[in-house]
């Protein structure tokens, strides 16, 4: 039966207060049935002598504090969305201080329907956790308050907030791709509103994070473990992001913002026109026989300006609200962020020394970069309350990313070969400009239907497109070099020229998805077991077409030096044609289906969802490459069971203990399958394509204990264990006289370890701490060299190491303060560490390059300045945390003989630095 | 009954294991079509089989020799690519996966070259056809007294990944195979684009060879990889961008790399190359073993240079002649950035232009190096000093050069089959530094390639 009032319970406590002369009010407000104290309710007190209003909102632990009221008769209001109002009247005499209680009722449709509903209002932390608490998955969400009040701009920042999660950096220093409890975003897939969308990125199946602006976002959920109605490639868990859904009153966001680089201070940035260069190669553009010319590299791509102090920009708007009888709801978002960043780069090549298997440094350079970064966001989200038993949703979204980057590489030192001391050898300098546009689109309809009183349908149909576009990335290489002349020990600096070859590159390819879902839940009641029985089935289609152009641009005549101004040089084209038949022009299809059955059964405190998903995978790809070349043309097809099965116990109100099972693979990406070579022109090295790569299979467990002592706090403990079978990784591999960078089946892996996650909040102040350390572990064969009487020789032998990527100590502690009030003020100081990891594995023994151990801190603010009116200011990366890249073995030389490198210290591989980034900006709420 | 539903429901899920279907995996093999037998002057696709001694062959797609088929020249075959160079599609290659045999002789030379129109000086560099690609399964490539030149148009897909990436400049022969065998013997290679010839794994013997303007603005004549073992003597090198000859174990395999270089005369080499840093005569890098005696090293930009990355405790070497009209590559006779050092058996200019080595009719002081800037574009460099013109290397009677090399220092690895109309005649050391000892036995070329037809 409905209740449509409130059931209230009031209580008085009476109490003195020495220094007050005005009596004041105290109270708490919380969850009718669940008793859960409510944060950022307001509190409307009218009456007293003046008949004045007061309002107060509750603070994080659901506390408010009403001082100097006049004494008299008050009547007391209490509207939170998503529950009944609540009304009360009450007196201030003598008293000097009160308190009140107040316990607040939901309106009917519960957090299960909210999808239904539609009315509340998620964006905010209790909803979140309450999200994760319901879920029947290890699962933690952050909702869009918090995003809104850290320092996070990309969706990838907010997620390395979450206890277990690390990040995979791009090379601006901002996050791209996360890594849960160890595992590569290989094994980690990206959903928007629970929809796999594809990749504009050519390398990576998954969505890269850094192309979503955060403020398009209600909440972020990642998930640890799957039932079987979630697509079983999550090894490592997935990330939701649930896009803004329309308000259930009429309200609009605005907001904007300025912003610097602390790099700035002391460099220029680098820009270059990209608009003379043609959006697609000459190849596309004209006929597969065509002959480029100079005349279509246009100089511009070759040459730069510079630009003092360029400013940062951040624009947001969302507006929405319900109409017709608020059956319909409307939502609009908007969001647009240009940002600079200056990154500089030292970068050693490294060997294996072929007498002692020790790493050897055989080059320096020296990397600055120059990075402009677009992101625009539009999304529109409609839902439609067809009556109390069928709703509609219409998802729509566009997404784009473009970035500007010039980069300057300067090879100062070639450490073995024309050196004969400090600061002399051969130098290569390269100019590159890269102009990149990636999108996504993304439209997504979905119904839910009560079909009858127990049974209920939903479906989804989607349509996605991703692109990324390269076109024109323009490399102009210069050599000199510095030698010392023998009579008189000078350093003779030789004239800087055009090297043999110089190149433009074109890069582009697309990624659709055509998919559709539906699945069928019948409720039944047998005795006290609650049973939901749901199966259901998926298709997706994936269409890539991916297509690839290099031009060799070579100087004529051959010899001829460069004074800055390329206008003075003259190329021709070398290989005029294009690159027709390399392999990175080809189409893939990847179909996938699957159908499940699972089953949730609720008896008393238990709750246990089980069942199985079936996947069937086909992928099929046709290159350009010649019928003489092996893999051309290729199918791969397989398929899993994967069943996984959950027990959630509540072991009191506020405890509850999970445990979980469930089976998952990771398929390998295209760009892995396709047998290529190069194309990837931020690759250290060569990147090669492994058609008889295997998919991952892992069997998860998960066991995890959960408490909620009141409010928003949490204390959440947890262990797991992940047997993997087959886990790609790349490893260098030398082939010939090249050094390959290629993926292959490592045997298997165990990956397992606890996480802590705390969360305790007091009125205005709070603080929350996770940990999570992580053990894995893999075998696999390395080579190790060492020298005879008559030569030099190697063996091959067997190293145990950490899964690529994995770090074994993760812990992010956050302070908050959030005071919504008085003072109005929201501010966030976070500090997030990361210890070392293993970046690249060598095949030779003990020879891996890691990432060192880094620790972050980033800070933000923001202010109520007026009624509706907000100043905000974020600081990123405050200790300018580089990026470093070492092998673990000592660097065996001369200190001073090679800058950055000392004796007995680790070999030094590569440190980019990135500088602080300030932003500053107003926000207006209605 | 809820507790029985409830328990076959676990049960149920305990008992399901998780199946991963093994992969179903079809990757298309590369298409081979059988070799078809010549029938005619035009050649295309997969052949095999005999051409004919003193007919003229065309070629103006890639060529295949399937793995296990011959193609054989007999002596005075001619096979000539029509080609500009501008592109892969039209700068054909042969792509050799069996046993490709040409047997030329001293009377009757054989030619894989260009039509007459374009086989001039004003072609060198053009890379007019994309060479002889062997593949790693390929079978023994033997080819004596043979004319190849003007190639290293760009590559494409259809080069070795192991070679080539895309767009660069394609060798005129390149051997791969590491079990297979690779006589060159009395040929020119002449007017290349990039290396002259490159070895990445196999069993070797060039001997008696010339080697002229090899590399535009880089290359080597003679550039061995990873597992190439074997012996290297009695080349002429004239006028290569970058080394005569260069050995290195790059590249990975079960096998060292191990040459012996010697009795081979360079003149002028290295004056192209636009790295500097790079070596100008012999190089011995990354990890390459073997000795290196007798060389006559004339006006190079660099002497003998072996890097400290090469196997330096497993190489040997002594009696080099370096002669040099500019003190610029006097003070380079020890390589600054090498570790090889002047030996007891060395001879050496003092100071620009002494010691001549009294060559019988080339001039090495016709070209005034010490009035240019290193490194010099082609056009900046006569033809004379870049090719062999109708010059005789042989020693003039009073050269510092005669008597002073070590005739028992090597014994030659002859790693290939010896003898007869299909193995190699391997010399060992003369007496004599060079490539052209007093006696007649070296190098039996006294002519440009292009003043032959």
């Amino acid at each position: 039966m409905k209740r449509l009032f409130l059931l209230c319970i009031i209580s008085f406590v009476l109490t003195l207060t020495a220094f007050s002369q005005q009596p004041s009010l105290n109270g708490l407000v919380s969850d009718q049935q669940s008793g859960e104290p409510l944060q950022g309710v307001t509190i409307e007190v009218q009456g007293g002598k003046d008949g004045k209003t007061i309002h107060a909102v509750s603070g994080l632990n659901g506390t408010f504090n009403l001082r100097k009221l006049p004494a008299g008769d008050y009547s007391l209001r209490v509207q939170a969305v998503g529950y009944e109002e609540y009304k009360t009247s009450l007196s201030l005499d003598d008293k000097k201080e009160s308190s009140i209680k107040i316990t607040l009722e939901r309106k009917k449709n519960n957090l299960e329907q909210v999808v239904v509903a539609g009315h509340r209002e998620h964006g905010n932390d209790l909803y979140a956790q309450a999200v994760d608490r319901r879920a029947s998955l290890v699962q933690n969400s952050v909702s869009a308050r918090t995003i809104e009040i850290s320092p996070d701009l990309s969706v990838a920042n907010v997620t390395q907030r979450i206890s277990g999660v690390s990040l995979e950096r791009s090379n601006n220093g901002e996050g791209q791709y996360v890594i849960v409890r160890g595992m590569d975003k290989r094994y980690i897939y990206t959903l928007v509103n629970g929809i796999k969308i594809p990749s504009p990125d050519n390398k990576n199946r998954y969505v890269p994070l850094d192309i979503f602006p955060a403020d398009l976002l209600d909440r972020l959920e990642v998930t640890k473990s799957l039932t079987p109605d979630k697509e079983g490639d999550a090894i490592g868990g997935t990330v939701n992001m649930i896009m803004k859904d329309a308000p259930s009153k009429f309200s609009i966001k605005v907001n904007a913002a300025a912003g610097y680089a602390e790099k700035f201070f002391t460099q220029d940035f680098r820009s270059f026109d990209n608009g003379p260069s043609a959006d697609h190669s000459p190849r596309y553009n004209n006929s597969k026989s065509y002959q480029a010319t100079m005349a279509d590299f246009p100089n511009s791509a070759f040459s730069h300006s510079n630009k003092h102090n360029p400013v940062a920009l951040q624009l947001g708007a969302s507006a929405g609200g319900r109409l017709f009888n608020n059956k319909l709801g409307i939502l609009v978002a908007g969001s647009y962020q240009n940002n600079y960043r200056n990154v500089n780069s030292t970068f050693f090549g490294t060997a294996t020394d072929r007498n002692d298997n020790s790493p050897v440094a055989t080059s320096v350079q020296a990397r600055e970069y120059s990075i402009q970064q677009q992101r625009t966001g539009l999304h529109t989200k409609l839902d439609y309350q067809l009556n109390s038993r069928n709703s509609l949703k219409l998802y729509a979204g566009y997404m784009n990313l473009q970035r500007n980057e010039w980069r300057f590489v300067s090879d100062t030192t070639d450490l073995v070969l024309g050196r004969t001391g400090p600061g002399t050898g051969r130098v290569s300098n390269s100019y590159r400009t890269m102009h990149e546009i990636q999108s996504i689109l993304n439209t997504t309809l979905s119904g839910e239907h009560q079909l009858t009183q127990n049974l209920s349908a939903d479906w989804t149909a989607s349509y996605s497109k991703a692109t990324g576009k390269r076109p024109d990335q323009a490399t102009l290489n210069l050599i000199t070099g510095v030698s010392k002349d023998p009579s008189t020990n000078a350093l003779v600096q030789a004239p800087l020229s055009l090297d043999a070859r110089s190149y433009r590159e074109f890069t582009q390819s697309s990624d659709e998805d055509k998919s559709g879902y539906l699945k069928f839940t019948y409720r039944t009641q047998i005795g006290g077991v609650k049973a939901d029985w749901t199966a259901g089935g998926m298709f997706r289609s994936k269409e890539r077409t991916s297509l690839y152009d290099i031009y060799a641009l070579k100087p004529a005549p051959g010899y001829q030096v460069y004074d800055g101004d390329i206008s003075h040089n003259t190329f021709e084209v070398f290989n005029g044609e294009g690159s027709t038949t390399n392999a990175l022009n080809y189409d893939a299809k990847e179909e996938v289906g699957a159908g499940f059955g699972m089953a949730k059964l609720t008896y008393k405190a238990f709750e246990v969802t089980g069942g199985a998903r079936y996947e069937h995978t086909q992928l099929t790809w046709n290159s350009e490459v010649p019928e003489t070349v092996n893999g051309k043309t290729g199918s791969i097809k397989y398929y899993d069971v994967l069943p996984s099965a959950t027990i959630k116990y509540d072991l009191t109100k506020k405890q509850v203990l999970r445990l979980s099972y469930y089976s998952a693979i990771s398929r390998p990406n295209f760009y892995e399958v396709v047998p290529h070579i190069g194309g990837d022109a931020d690759a250290d090295y060569q990147e090669k394509g492994n058609p008889n790569l295997k998919r991952t299979t892992s069997e998860n467990l998960d066991l995890r204990y959960e408490y909620y002592p009141h409010g928003l706090d949490q204390v959440i403990a947890g262990v797991f264990y992940k047997n993997l079978k087959n886990p790609i990784e790349y490893a260098l591999v030398d082939e010939g006289t090249n050094t390959y960078y290629e993926p292959y089946n490592f045997g298997t892996a165990k990956n397992y370890g606890a996480e802590v996650d705390l969360i305790k909040y007091f009125r205005w102040f709070g603080i929350k701490a996770n940990y999570t350390y992580t053990h894995s572990s893999i075998t696999s064969t390395k080579r190790r060299r060492f020298s005879t009487a008559t030569g030099q020789s190697e063996e091959v032998v067997n190293q145990e190491r950490p899964l690529q990527g994995q770090s074994n100590h993760i812990a992010n502690f956050s302070l908050l303060v959030k005071d919504d009030n008085k003072l109005g003020l929201n501010a966030q100081l976070a500090f997030g560490y990361t210890s070392r990891r293993i970046n690249t594995v060598s095949q030779f023994l003990d020879n891996d390059i890691w990432q060192k151990g880094f620790a972050q801190m980033d800070f933000s603010i923001e202010k109520r300045i007026a009624r509706r009116w907000f100043i905000y200011a974020k600081v990123n990366n405050i200790l300018n945390t580089p990026y470093q890249l070492e092998i673990r073995q000592p660097y065996k030389g001369v200190n001073g003989d090679t800058p950055y490198q000392e004796n007995g210290k680790h070999l030094f591989v590569r440190k980019d630095t990135y500088g602080a980034n300030y932003l500053l900006g107003a926000k207006f709420k209605l | 009954m809820k507790k029985i539903l409830y328990t076959g429901i676990l049960a149920g899920i305990v008992t399901l294991t998780a199946c991963h279907k093994a992969e179903i995996v079809n990757v298309s093999q590369a298409n081979i079509s059988a070799g078809q037998s010549i029938t005619s002057d035009t050649l295309s696709g997969t052949i095999k089989g005999t051409l004919l001694s003193g007919r003229t062959y065309y070629f103006r797609t890639n060529l295949t020799i399937n793995k296990g088929d011959t193609l054989l020249m007999q002596e005075g075959a001619k096979l000539l690519a029509m080609g500009d160079g501008k592109s892969t599609a039209t700068s054909p290659q042969i792509s050799c996966n069996g046993t490709f045999i040409s047997l030329g002789t001293a009377d009757k030379h054989n030619f894989i070259s260009v039509p007459d129109n374009q086989r001039t000086t004003a072609s060198i560099g053009k890379g007019l056809w994309g060479g002889i690609q062997c593949g790693a399964t390929s079978g023994d490539v033997i080819i004596k007294w043979t004319h190849i030149e003007f190639a290293g148009g760009p590559a494409g897909t259809d080069a070795d990944p192991a070679v080539y990436t895309s767009g660069d400049p394609r060798y005129s022969l390149v051997y791969t195979n590491i079990n297979g065998n690779f006589i060159l013997e009395d040929s020119w290679i002449y007017g290349t684009t990039d290396d002259g010839l490159r070895v990445l794994h196999g069993k070797i013997s060039i001997m008696r060879n010339t080697f002229e303007v090899n590399g535009k603005i880089g290359g080597e004549s003679v550039n061995l990889k990873n597992g190439t073992v074997g012996d290297v003597a009695y080349n002429l090198s004239i006028g290569a961008a970058t080394n005569g000859f260069k050995v290195s174990n790059s590249g990975e395999g079960p096998v060292q790399t191990n040459v012996n270089v010697y009795n081979n005369t360079m003149i002028n080499n290295g004056q192209r190359q636009l790295k500097s840093g790079r070596g100008g005569s012999i190089n011995f890098e990354k990890g390459a073993q073997g000795k290196i005696y007798n060389n006559v090293i004339i006006n190079c930009r660099f002497g003998l240079r072996i890097t400290s990355d090469a196997d330096v405790a497993h190489i040997s070497y002594n009696n080099q002649f370096n002669y040099a009209s500019d003190q610029r590559f006097i003070n380079q006779f020890n390589v600054s950035d090498g570790t090889a050092v002047n030996k007891s058996g060395d001879i050496r200019s003092s100071t620009p232009a002494t010691n001549n080595p009294l060559f019988a009719t080339y001039d090495v002081n016709q070209f005034d190096f010490t009035k240019v800037t290193i490194p010099l574009d082609i056009s900046a460099m006569p033809l004379t000093i870049i090719t062999a013109g109708t010059y005789n290397f042989n020693l003039l009677p009073g050269s510092p050069a005669l008597k002073k090399g070590d005739a028992d220092i090597i014994k030659p690895m002859k790693s290939v089959p010896q003898g007869g109309l299909y193995g190699a005649t391997t010399q060992g050391p003369s007496v004599d530094m060079g490539a052209y000892p007093a006696d007649g036995s070296g190098n039996l070329h006294y002519a440009s390639s292009l003043n032959f037809k």
